[in-house]
């Protein structure tokens, strides 16, 4: 059965099972693979997005329809992982930065472009948790910094801090030549 | 995990956007496992009852209701005279005494009745009245048998009427039978003086046509639909049974709120005196609860944080009658902080939701009063059916100074709670007639129910408010 976004909302909030799995099967992948960047393993994806749906299902009223349907679930999913990496009993808070690291003065520019994409991919998922967790919010997911000290619990400088470590440690992981800002 | 092999052009794309390209990628081998769904689907909340249930119900009983009096009341033929014979009996009526006993100043007519009776214009009301009091019909006649035999038997009372002068075709309904020559006498006496009021005689008709009266009362009983609206206050307590040698329970929990009823009431009186009523009553409004819980602090059950300080944590549940919500405080003690002695914690997790209700009760009426003026008090059961909504929570902690808490997380809530419930009813109404059609009413009520949770606790809940609403007579 297929249904437009109108539809399937209204028919997920009667609890339409069937309106719920055909919302599963139509953003499952993207979302996935979304909490793939973030997870220690598929396992772990699979629990982001398992509870992602959960919240997904229970929310879903507070979809206006105002922007794409996937957009909204994007966000409702990046949202719900973070909220697990910072349930996990592991979950190191990210070290503030040190004096010398002057993190007001740490470039913004994502300067990622010119690293090649496949030994980016591998080399990321090599990075510490919270490198790793600042560098996908601020690269691909394109929060700012302040949405990042937000959804984290840190500082602004913590997370350009964070950030300028991620890339200096893909840049050793992909000899990679310092560039000058 | 990532695929090395995904295409790379980086003139065209930024990391990002390949990365963001490789997610929305069908293509690719990374996939959630067909076992997900399955998982997702057996935490979801139960798909609820379609919501028209309650109403076709609601509707069906009305309409079987409405059904159910209107063929009661066409199967029920008036109480019309009904000639056994076509042919109007030609009987003579003897002339019409005097009754000084009843009727001192009635005239006598002293004149042969020769009229046939099918010529009296209105056979259903012989007796026209206008006035307020008790009609004493007597009668002094000679059955056919007896006619023969000797002269007439003494006057018996054959009937008497209850009249009000909104009432006076009810005057016909008690009809005369007459299989032979009789002498009828009418009077009207007043309770009021006690004493036999006069008539004149012209307004005293008799019908000498033979009738039978097939049935009798059926104009008392009447159906009538009523709108209302009702302010009324719920309260909601419960608790777990207190421990052995006293003490306070280890949860608890009070809520009340107001709401402002409104609905429909489907009442069929049919006698004088007793009614039974249905109906539908929605509202809606929002629940405050407030529930305690005390909870055992144990120092050998902290863990350690990670900045060194050690840390308890608590999960709070909320169950029925007030949504499934698990909630989590976690309190800190600094690692140079002495650990309080072993003691009680107690917390406080004050929650809101929205409530909807729909009621449908089932009441019988004992009614008092005459005239404009009606007291009536009705009691029964009534089913309600609550649905409860978007939970929100608040905690506050009793706990020794050392220990900090901090914010409380909700960990999972239910979308919504629905309960369905008996209660019982009692409510005192009374009522003004503003005509024979229309109605306004006020009526006190109080409803009490007892839900049980589980096997150890119950829910009380009680309701009381103040009904208003304006009645209309459909037959």
């Amino acid at each position: 059965m297929q249904y437009d976004d109108q539809h399937i909302v209204a028919a997920c909030l009667r609890q339409d099972r069937a309106a719920q799995h055909s919302l599963y099967q139509q953003f499952k992948t993207p979302l996935y693979r979304l909490c793939l960047r973030y997870a220690r393993d598929t396992q772990e994806a699979e629990d982001f997005l398992h509870e992602s749906f959960l919240v997904i299902f229970r929310d879903l009223a507070q979809y206006k329809g105002h922007g794409a349907l996937g957009g909204w679930l994007r966000r409702v999913t990046l949202n719900v992982s973070l909220q697990q990496l910072r349930r996990r009993p592991d979950w190191q808070l990210l070290d503030e930065p040190s004096l010398a690291e002057r993190p007001d003065e740490l470039p913004d520019e994502d300067d990622t472009y010119h690293i090649p994409m496949p030994q980016l991919l591998a080399a990321i998922k090599e990075l510490p948790h919270g490198y790793r967790t600042v560098f996908n919010l601020y690269v691909i997911d394109e929060f700012s910094h302040q949405d990042i000290a937000l959804a984290l619990g840190i500082s602004v400088g913590a997370s350009k801090s964070q950030l300028h470590k991620a890339k200096a440690l893909l840049r050793r992981k992909l000899r990679i030549p310092q560039t000058t800002s | 995990m990532y695929d090395p092999l995904l295409p790379y052009n980086p003139q065209e794309l930024s990391p990002a956007d390949q990365i963001r390209q490789w997610e929305e990628d069908p293509l690719a081998p990374e996939q959630p496992s067909t076992a997900l769904w399955d998982r997702i689907a057996a935490d979801l909340p139960a798909q609820p009852r379609r919501r028209v249930a309650a109403w076709w119900w609601a509707g069906t009983s009305l309409l079987l209701v409405l059904l159910g009096g209107a063929y009661w009341q066409w199967s029920t033929p008036p109480t019309k005279p009904e000639q056994l014979n076509p042919q109007p009996q030609t009987t003579q009526l003897s002339p019409i005494a005097q009754a000084p006993e009843l009727c001192p100043d009635n005239e006598p007519t002293n004149t042969p009745h020769t009229e046939p009776a099918h010529q009296f214009p209105e056979p259903i009301s012989p007796l026209k009245v206008n006035s307020t009091g008790v009609v004493v019909v007597v009668d002094e006649g000679v059955p056919p048998a007896a006619a023969k035999t000797g002269p007439s038997s003494s006057a018996q009372v054959l009937d008497t009427f209850q009249l009000r002068t909104t009432e006076v075709e009810a005057a016909g309904v008690g009809l005369l039978r007459a299989d032979g020559p009789v002498r009828l006498m009418g009077g009207l006496v007043s309770p009021l003086v006690a004493a036999p009021l006069r008539i004149p005689h012209a307004n005293l008709n008799f019908d000498q046509v033979p009738v039978v009266q097939k049935k009798e009362g059926s104009r008392k009983a009447s159906l009538s639909l009523a709108v209302f609206v009702a302010p009324a206050t719920n309260e909601y307590s419960w608790q777990t049974p207190i421990p052995p040698g006293g003490g306070i329970p280890l949860r608890s929990s009070q809520s009340s709120d107001w709401s402002l009823e409104h609905g429909l009431r489907l009442r069929y009186q049919w006698h004088e005196h007793w009614s039974v009523s249905t109906g539908i009553a929605l509202y809606k409004g929002r629940l405050n609860s407030v529930q305690r819980f005390r909870r055992a602090y144990d120092p050998t059950q902290e863990q350690a944080g990670s900045n060194g300080e050690n840390i308890s944590t608590y999960a709070l549940g909320i169950t029925n009658p007030y949504g499934d919500a698990e909630v989590e405080v976690a309190l800190s003690r600094g690692s140079a902080e002495p650990a309080p002695t072993p003691s009680f914690l107690f917390f406080t997790l004050a929650s809101q939701q929205e409530l909807r209700s729909i009621q449908l009760p089932l009441q019988i009426g004992y009614h008092l009063g005459t005239g404009r003026w009606n007291v009536s008090l009705h009691t029964g059961p009534s089913w309600q059916s609550q649905r409860l909504q978007n939970l929100r929570t608040r905690v506050q902690v009793a706990a020794p100074r050392t220990l900090r808490p901090g914010p409380a997380r909700i960990l999972h809530t239910n979308s919504e709670t629905n309960l369905h419930f008996f209660n019982w009813s009692a409510a005192l109404e009374m009522s003004y007639s503003l005509n024979q059609r229309w109605q306004l009413y006020t009526q006190a009520f109080g409803q009490s129910s007892i839900t049980p949770i589980n096997p150890l606790s119950q829910t009380h809940s009680q309701r009381y408010g103040c009904q208003m609403g304006i009645s209309m007579k459909l037959f």
